[in-house]
């Protein structure tokens, strides 16, 4: 028998689920179209009581192996990766700290982006407005919220820590600088309430002529005291609830910021250490530099006539999906007026040991200077940074963008309250780049319009974050066809060879709610299979138990890891899984700091 | 950002915050960097995590050594789900580490 029939004549057997004679080589097993025992394969063919089928016949039926050829490249289901930031988009003070901080810190050159950005932001909380259209009076603030999305371990706080520093550094200094005058301060206002205690007295008993005069004069001087700085000087908030932040605002000018790489104030915000109710409101005002009164029962009445809120935050994949998925959140739109970036993680690409390339201290320092200028703008004053010519027709391009994707089917329809306000993160972006070089350059930030340059780089950073956007909130509300074929795709590449069949693929899929039947999962392979994705290659039998189909990836797939290498044909895991379950982990310590610290 | 010469503050509140920091500790103790990015492992921790923050919310309403309980083995079952993930990603979805531990 030649090499061909002896393959075709297994591969009908193997297909049909069929045992063989391991002396004659001939496959015995149950008939697909009569289900009577004693059906065989041989070199013939398929032999039964019903009947014959020649061996080439029998192949085409029920052990199709040969693959057809590929008729075009995969196209793989669900959003595309989220394109990368451009760095060189970034002024030279930004674009060499974020190039030495993404070096260092090994993190995604993404995320260092979206963190030199956030921290130019938080610098320049409260300080101005861009105009981003004068004839339709249209400002907004210069601040804005930047999320960055990135598991533990990924270089997510040192990225955040190293950019936040000069921040960090700089409220320190002030809170010195006013500690100092407090005792003078405190002193100052005792002071002024006895000599505001003995006037009241001598305008009581109507001593003195000036008593009336002095009074006033003494209780002039005391709220003068009680006004000035006395050591609690705070920009920079954590993880506080919104009462706290309200504080802050009002203590400060209606200006606060807050850098962390875990994002607390969300969670804060989000209900989840409270009584489960969210509290949005400084999160929603504090964007757009609105006024914001806050009445409480048992206090004075708070009013900030511009509540300016600035956030540079990492958070975790799994905080920020529960944040998607919450109702509140969506509906106030809080998660909407974020910059995103969720990067990818290239572990093959990371650097060690001497490898890792050494901080660049200029681009360093550089930096700081910038950042420093910026947060030693004096005052409150109600600048207005105005776009130039070049500037205004960028605005009218991110319109157009924005419009474009908000069409059915476009590429912003599972983001819309983010894109809805696209032409506001671009002016912002725009003003930010602006004023951040000016500052570096030695020159007035506010003193000539946003130049075209910077409107430019603007468009290209934010196209590049509105696709991770959609792969961050986005996706909840995206295709759910699609959303399972690259689920079940995901799936398929897990699967070795040997074992890929679609009964290997459904067991693969156990624990997915969508994905219970072989009904639901050939509805998934069917799409997939459209992609090009995949091809089936075993046809269903007629009758009795039907063999599983096989299937096989496209070679674009299937030779694609997540380490980005070939799989190897004989891979093995490494790790055995025991078919005992590993016991419950243990967390008897639970409450155990908490009960030391009440004791 | 905090400073060290800020006062403590103890509350219900923090003490929700304690407890759900130890979680995540926990948590990122049982599961390797990049498993967030693996979708499957968010289907299986969905419905622990959720049960957790229910048991989070109740206790953080009455401490008692009801809800403390019922407490602690939602953490462990979250912590649990987490671990049992991270197995299957391992498994399934890093042939590095087969081939490091094959040659």
């Amino acid at each position: 028998m030649s090499s061909t029939t002896t393959a075709a004549r297994d591969a009908v057997g193997k297909a049909l689920g069929f045992r063989q004679d391991q002396g004659t080589g001939t496959w015995w097993g149950r008939c697909p179209r009569c289900n009577a025992d004693g059906a065989c394969v041989g070199s013939i063919g398929l032999a039964c009581e019903c009947g014959a089928l020649p061996l080439d016949e029998a192949v085409d039926l029920f052990a199709s192996t040969e693959i057809k050829p590929w008729a075009k490249p995969p196209t793989l289901p669900g959003s595309a990766e989220p394109a990368l930031l451009p760095v060189d988009a970034l002024p030279p003070v930004l674009r060499d700290m974020a190039t030495t901080v993404q070096a260092v810190t090994q993190a995604p050159m993404d995320a260092a982006v979206a963190a030199v950005l956030g921290a130019v932001s938080v610098s320049v909380v409260g300080q101005a407005l861009v105009e981003i259209d004068p004839r339709r009076g249209w400002r907004k603030p210069i601040h804005t919220y930047v999320g960055i999305e990135m598991p533990s371990g990924t270089g997510k706080s040192p990225l955040i820590t190293m950019v936040g520093r000069p921040i960090v550094r700089w409220e320190a200094q002030r809170a010195q600088a006013e500690r100092d005058t407090r005792r003078w301060a405190d002193e100052s206002v005792r002071l002024c309430t006895e000599r505001l205690a003995l006037a009241r007295k001598a305008a009581a008993r109507a001593e003195a002529g000036s008593a009336l005069d002095d009074l006033e004069a003494a209780s002039d001087a005391l709220a003068k005291a009680e006004a000035a700085p006395r050591g609690d000087f705070q920009l920079l908030v954590q993880d506080a609830t919104e009462e706290e932040l309200v504080r802050i605002l009002a203590a400060n000018h209606g200006r606060a910021v807050c850098i962390d790489p875990e994002a607390t104030i969300l969670e804060v915000a989000a209900g989840r250490y409270g009584n489960g109710d969210a509290r949005l409101a400084a999160l929603t005002h504090g964007w757009d530099g609105e006024s914001m009164r806050v009445n409480r029962v048992s206090r004075a009445r708070v009013d900030i006539p511009a509540a300016n809120l600035a956030l540079l935050l990492g958070i975790q994949p799994g905080i920020l999906r529960a944040m998607v998925n919450a109702e509140t959140m969506k509906q106030r739109g809080v998660l909407a007026r974020f910059l995103w970036v969720s990067p990818s993680f290239d572990w093959d690409a990371l650097r060690t040991g001497p490898d890792v390339p050494a901080l660049d201290t200029a681009a360093v320092d550089r930096y700081g200077k910038a950042i420093a200028t910026l947060l030693d703008i004096p005052g409150q004053q109600a600048r207005v940074l105005r776009m130039s010519p070049e500037a205004q027709q960028g605005v009218t391009r991110l319109e157009e963008l924005r419009k474009a994707g908000m069409r059915p089917g476009g590429s912003f329809a599972s983001i819309q309250p983010w894109a809805g306000k696209l032409p506001d993160h671009g002016a912002r972006i725009a003003a930010l780049l602006t004023i951040v070089h000016r500052a570096d350059q030695g020159e007035d930030p506010f003193a000539d319009p946003i130049p075209g340059w910077a409107m430019g780089a603007a468009i290209r950073i934010v196209e590049a974050v509105a696709s991770h956007v959609v792969k961050v909130i986005g996706d909840a509300g995206g295709d759910p066809v699609e959303r399972e074929a690259r689920y079940v795709l995901e799936r398929a590449q897990t699967l070795p060879e040997g074992k890929r069949t679609l009964r290997d693929l459904l067991r693969a899929c156990d624990g997915r709610k969508t994905i219970k039947t072989m009904d639901d999962l050939n509805l998934v392979v069917d799409a997939l299979v459209e992609l090009g994705c995949i091809q089936v290659l075993n046809s269903p039998s007629t009758g009795g138990r039907p063999p599983s189909p096989s299937f096989e990836l496209h070679p674009d797939i299937r030779d694609r890891s997540s380490n980005g290498g070939p799989r190897r044909a004989t891979s093995v895991p490494s790790v055995s899984v025991s078919p005992v379950p590993e016991p419950t982990p243990d967390l008897s310590d639970l409450f155990e700091e908490m009960d030391a610290d009440a004791a | 950002m905090r400073h060290d010469n800020d006062p403590p503050r103890r509350a219900v509140t923090d003490a929700g915050r304690l407890i759900l920091r130890k979680v995540i500790v926990r948590i990122g103790e049982v599961s390797p960097p990049g498993l967030g990015h693996w979708s499957p492992a968010w289907d299986l921790v969905h419905e622990p995590g959720d049960a957790f923050l229910d048991a989070l919310k109740l206790w953080e309403q009455e401490d008692s050594p009801g809800t403390r309980q019922a407490l602690q083995r939602a953490a462990e079952a979250f912590v649990g789900a987490w671990r049992d993930a991270a197995r299957r990603w391992e498994l399934e979805e890093c042939p590095r580490m087969a081939e490091e531990v094959s040659t």
